[in-house]
């Protein structure tokens, strides 16, 4: 009978080590690598204008995504390739809808890329000589935060070699524009990322906002605040409202690595102590997780 | 008597010595000319020393510490390369010390030409010279060094 509880408990321990543990194969004995933004250079369209067309049909805008992906690679940092994925959403039938907005934000969703690059190229003709105008625009996707902003330009030229124009523009500014989102990516590194944390609650569920719960009695939403000056990092974070039946947190800090052991920090580990708090508080939550999105519903 | 004339003599000597040229280090003196390829930058830098070797040497060595400490206004590069000058060069003083006093700087100076005669000034002569460097071969290397972050996070 001992040595049968022996081989039992030996067999679960080792079920348990190799469940855990890490595989010898993937294994890189301590080192921990920044898990860097996606980045993904995606043309300026209007509204209305098909995203596919415009790029196809104008060799201008492709020179200057190309110039502008250049200057990534030139920084030894590589982007999310837009035509390629705009092919493989083609070939997958990705887009559902004619809006040409919507298309944008899907490819944007689809890609998964963190921070995405917009460029705008304007030319300009006149009787003293042709130019091409940039206009760069590079935001984080999950909270529309503006990274860096430039302007550049080609200079007049007596030509009609719109391509050479188009890449002496991404040239007068792409080393400018990189630097000041290097600049923000220091202040992310040193103030953690943001994630939008959105709270919410099921149909049929028979809690509020305002319902008292916990030992002390405090109503949710202040229950939920009063955990994330706890647990936001550096006590960063900014509510965009509270209803009754909804709060929105547009803007919580979270940190790159994990403090107490240096490992990558995820939006998704943030949102599992975020599911404990709220089991800990004798809920049923139920989270999503889309890109830096935390949707938490409360059944 | 002697004494007396001894301690007058040397008061003299020293303020002699105090009043004497002085060298004009650390000067932002640095200009930019232009940019003819991508990475590349040329500057006119101003130095001085007690010689001609010793000013271009300062004008070199100053067109370096204003890319590296304090940026050039009107081009890519307005920003410093390095972000906090005085904790780089407290936490990598081995290689501040082979980059300006064994000279490692020189390795990213593609071209250096004089631009003016040397002259003098207040005593030390001042030189002008036309530099090229390849700041994009400089950030690699200070990436790899560790004294500024790699792009992204």
């Amino acid at each position: 009978m001992k040595k049968i509880k022996l081989i039992i408990l030996t067999i679960g321990l080792a079920i348990y080590t190799t469940g855990f543990s890490q595989i010898a194969s993937t294994n890189s004995t301590g080192q921990v690598v920044t898990i860097q933004p996606k980045i993904m250079v995606i043309p300026y369209t209007k509204e209305g204008e098909d995203l596919r067309t415009i790029l196809e049909n104008d060799p201008n805008k492709r020179i200057a995504i190309t110039k502008i992906k250049e200057g990534f690679d030139s920084r030894g940092f590589t982007t999310v390739d837009f035509i390629a994925k705009l092919k493989a959403a083609k070939d997958n039938n990705a887009f559902t809808s004619d809006n040409q907005t919507d298309i944008k934000s899907q490819i944007i969703q689809m890609s998964g890329a963190d921070v995405y690059v917009q460029a705008e190229v304007i030319i300009d003709n006149s009787n003293s000589g042709n130019s091409v105008k940039l206009i760069l625009t590079g935001y984080e996707a999950s909270t529309g935060n503006s990274l860096s902003n430039k302007v550049g330009e080609s200079g007049r030229f007596y030509t009609e070699d719109y391509n050479k124009l188009a890449s002496k523009a991404v040239e007068s500014c792409i080393e400018d524009f990189l630097n000041v989102m290097q600049t923000k990516f220091t202040e992310i590194v040193n103030n953690g990322k943001s994630v939008i944390v959105d709270i919410s609650f099921d149909t049929n569920s028979q809690y509020k906002m305002s319902s008292e719960i916990g030992s002390d009695g405090l109503p949710l939403s202040d229950q939920i605040e009063a955990w994330m000056e706890k647990n936001a990092f550096k006590n960063n974070y900014h509510i965009q409202g509270t209803t009754d039946l909804k709060m929105i947190l547009d803007d919580v800090k979270i940190p790159l690595k994990d403090q107490a052991n240096g490992n990558n920090y995820t939006p998704n580990k943030f949102a599992l102590e975020l599911f404990k708090f709220f089991k800990g508080l004798g809920l049923q939550p139920a989270k999503d997780i889309k890109s830096n999105t935390i949707y938490i519903t409360i059944k | 008597m002697t004494k007396i004339l001894k301690s007058i003599l040397t008061i003299i000597l020293l303020s002699l010595i105090s009043c004497g040229p002085k060298l004009q280090s650390n000067s932002g003196e640095v200009n930019f000319l232009y940019k003819d390829a991508e990475g590349s930058i040329a500057v006119k830098s101003v130095g001085y020393g007690t010689n001609r070797e010793n000013a271009v040497i300062d004008a070199q060595k100053n067109a370096f510490k204003i890319l590296l400490f304090r940026g050039i206004p009107g081009t890519d590069l307005n920003v410093p390369l390095i972000d906090n000058e005085n904790e780089a060069k407290l936490k990598n003083t081995n290689y501040f010390k082979n980059f300006f006093e064994e000279g490692n700087y020189k390795t990213f100076m593609m071209s250096s030409t004089e631009s003016s005669n040397l002259v003098k000034v207040n005593g030390v002569k001042k030189i002008v010279i036309d530099i090229k460097i390849n700041y994009n071969s400089l950030r690699k290397n200070l990436e790899q060094n560790q004294l500024v972050r790699k792009f992204g996070y």
